[in-house]
């Protein structure tokens, strides 16, 4: 009994220790936006700033348009990417979803043919698309619009797919009885099975949200017009601009680090349920 | 009887017209993501492998010239040493969280539940936040002259250290971040795996005297395999991949000690109009990255099947 209180005490006081070097480059990023520029890399070192001071906080949020010569903002560029963001978890969740339920639940010719041709595009890696889909939508004059930010990755056939294994597991007598009362068949996808679908929607909303939270490359390829900036293409040029004044870049990249962490606290239930359904076992 | 088969008939009427209906129903609610997949993924990839064919460039018409791009890709040394790279990131990377996520999940369930609660939260946090952002802060904790890694290494006499723009550290560097950030993760896969194997095996076998070690070779191992398949390929793609935080923080310097082919390839993008090459290039990542994810594939529609 003893020795196991022991054990417990032990795996508790390493658990912790291992918690703070998770959260410690953030909390030390955190802080560095509170430093003055003389002493955020300041010799002798010190761990806190001498006095907490706000103004590079301030400043990135009120006047950054003064940082960029070609007047990028930074709070622009935070509610342009938030506005993609959820733009595409909505509308992924639910383009996704429909064609999950289509191959859970219809039949219809050629069936087989377009599950493959739909998974064939879960292992095309961005780097062998990237360039031709650039001339894609540069084809269609889509550079440099909201569009381009949010059609190319709005069908997803991993959001499909496990939303379809999900269905699958639904049981059928549900909607045996809305058919029989004459239901039409997206009648039933949309108030039988939209409505259960929360769990698995959490799950991929998020990681839907998380991706276009930390998309780069595509932005870096396709946007050049400071007012559709993707956040982490500003951070990018600033640090490349001012690449001496950390307690900016510090200060910049806490704020962008926001929307994320408080959308994982807001659902973090739902992670080991993720993981679970994803399915490994 | 004639009844029955009336309405038998008139059932399989009313079916076969269903189908018909379903089918409709069925195309009409595949139409975008079908219309976006195949513009946005599907012709991208046929137009790179077509494109690899050729010598492409934006300033010309295209003509075909066989293998040749995957050819000069091939013999070139920088890409090789790129995909060299890579490798060696995947070497550093993948079997030191592998193994710390695997005995950190083992102590998890040790913890109490409200302190396991908060450690779990809180090492998944790392992976949430952008690549550029890790980039950002590492890059900051390495830099030479006050940043906090030198200056905690002075305290024990140790002297400034370039980590990112020395060739013997910048590797090193460069994986650093990468396992901080992906250890959560894997420590909740490798726990749900865990939490997933029946009590009674482990219960069972202390009873017949199998000591820590033989419970370990013999039940939580083969009970893992799958999780171990999936967490060790995701990890090598992903390290294949790196590509935001070494930007950020070496920019593949030295000398393209850390240069990935992703980081290759997009500056032979930016900096060179011979297309053909980096099409080339990114489709031999692509076979490499492709094959990889093909086994993960394999691994989570077996397990569908059984369930």
């Amino acid at each position: 009994m003893n020795e196991s209180r022991k054990a417990r005490y032990i795996a508790n006081l390493i658990g912790i220790f291992v918690a703070l070097i998770a959260l410690f480059p953030l909390i030390w990023m955190t802080i560095s936006g509170f430093k003055k520029r003389e002493e955020v890399l300041s010799f002798p070192f010190r761990f806190f700033p001498k006095e907490w001071n706000f103004q590079n906080y301030v400043d990135i949020i009120m006047n950054s348009t003064s940082f960029f010569p070609d007047g990028a903002s930074f709070m622009t560029s935070m509610f342009v990417t938030f506005g993609v963001a959820v733009f595409c978890v909505i509308f992924s969740l639910l383009l996704n979803s429909m064609a999950a339920y289509v191959f859970a639940r219809l039949e219809f010719p050629f069936k087989k043919f377009l599950w493959l041709y739909y998974m064939l595009t879960m292992f095309i890696p961005g780097i062998a698309i990237y360039i031709t889909g650039f001339m894609i939508v540069d084809m269609l004059n889509m550079t440099n619009t909201f569009w381009v930010l949010t059609l190319p990755g709005l069908a997803y056939v991993w959001s499909v797919f496990f939303v379809r294994q999900f269905y699958l597991n639904i049981p059928m007598a549900l909607e045996e009885a809305a058919l029989l009362d004459g239901a039409t068949r997206f009648r039933i996808y949309w108030s039988i099975f939209l409505p259960l679908s929360v769990p698995p929607f959490v799950i991929m909303g998020m990681n839907v949200f998380l991706g276009y939270w930390s998309a780069f490359l595509w932005p870096v390829m396709t946007i050049s017009d400071p007012s559709l900036y993707q956040i982490n293409q500003l951070l990018m040029f600033f640090k490349a601009q001012r690449n001496t004044e950390w307690q900016y870049i510090m200060a910049g990249a806490s704020i962008a680090s926001v929307p994320p962490i408080v959308l994982m606290l807001m659902f973090q239930k739902y992670i080991i349920q993720g993981i679970k359904l994803s399915g490994i076992k | 009887m004639n009844d029955a088969t009336a309405r038998k008939g008139l059932s399989s009427q009313k079916l076969l017209s269903r189908s018909r209906q379903d089918a409709k129903t069925a195309y009409a609610m595949l139409v975008p993501t079908f219309i976006l997949l195949t513009l946005f993924a599907l012709l991208p990839l046929g137009m790179s492998l077509f494109k690899s064919f050729t010598d492409f460039s934006f300033y010309k018409t295209p003509e075909f010239i066989g293998f040749h791009n995957y050819r000069i890709v091939l013999a070139d040394p920088f890409f090789r040493k790129a995909v060299l790279v890579a490798f060696k990131l995947v070497f550093l990377i993948v079997p030191v969280q592998f193994v710390a996520a695997f005995l950190f999940a083992h102590l998890i369930k040790e913890m109490s539940t409200r302190i396991g609660a908060f450690v779990k939260t809180t090492i998944y946090i790392p992976l949430v936040i952008s690549g550029i952002v890790v980039g950002a802060v590492f890059s900051f904790i390495y830099n030479y002259q006050g940043g906090i890694l030198n200056s905690l290494l002075n305290v024990f006499g140790i002297e400034n250290q370039a980590w990112i723009a020395d060739s013997t550290y910048a590797l090193y560097s460069v994986a650093a971040p990468a396992i901080w950030q992906g250890f959560g993760y894997v420590t909740l896969m490798m726990l749900a795996g865990l939490l997933d194997i029946p009590k009674d095996y482990y219960e069972a076998a202390k009873m017949d005297g199998a000591s820590a070690f033989r419970r370990m070779v013999y039940i939580t191992i083969p009970n893992m395999k799958n999780v171990f398949i999936f967490i060790f390929i995701s990890g090598v793609t992903g390290a294949l991949s790196l590509y935001e935080i070494v930007l950020m923080i070496t920019n593949g310097g030295p000398g393209g000690e850390t240069l990935t082919p992703v980081l290759h390839l997009v500056n032979h993008f930016n900096n060179d109009p011979t297309m053909g090459y980096t099409v080339a290039g990114a489709i031999i990542m692509a076979i490499i990255l492709g094959s990889f994810s093909a086994v993960i594939f394999r691994i989570v529609q077996s397990d569908k099947a059984i369930d």
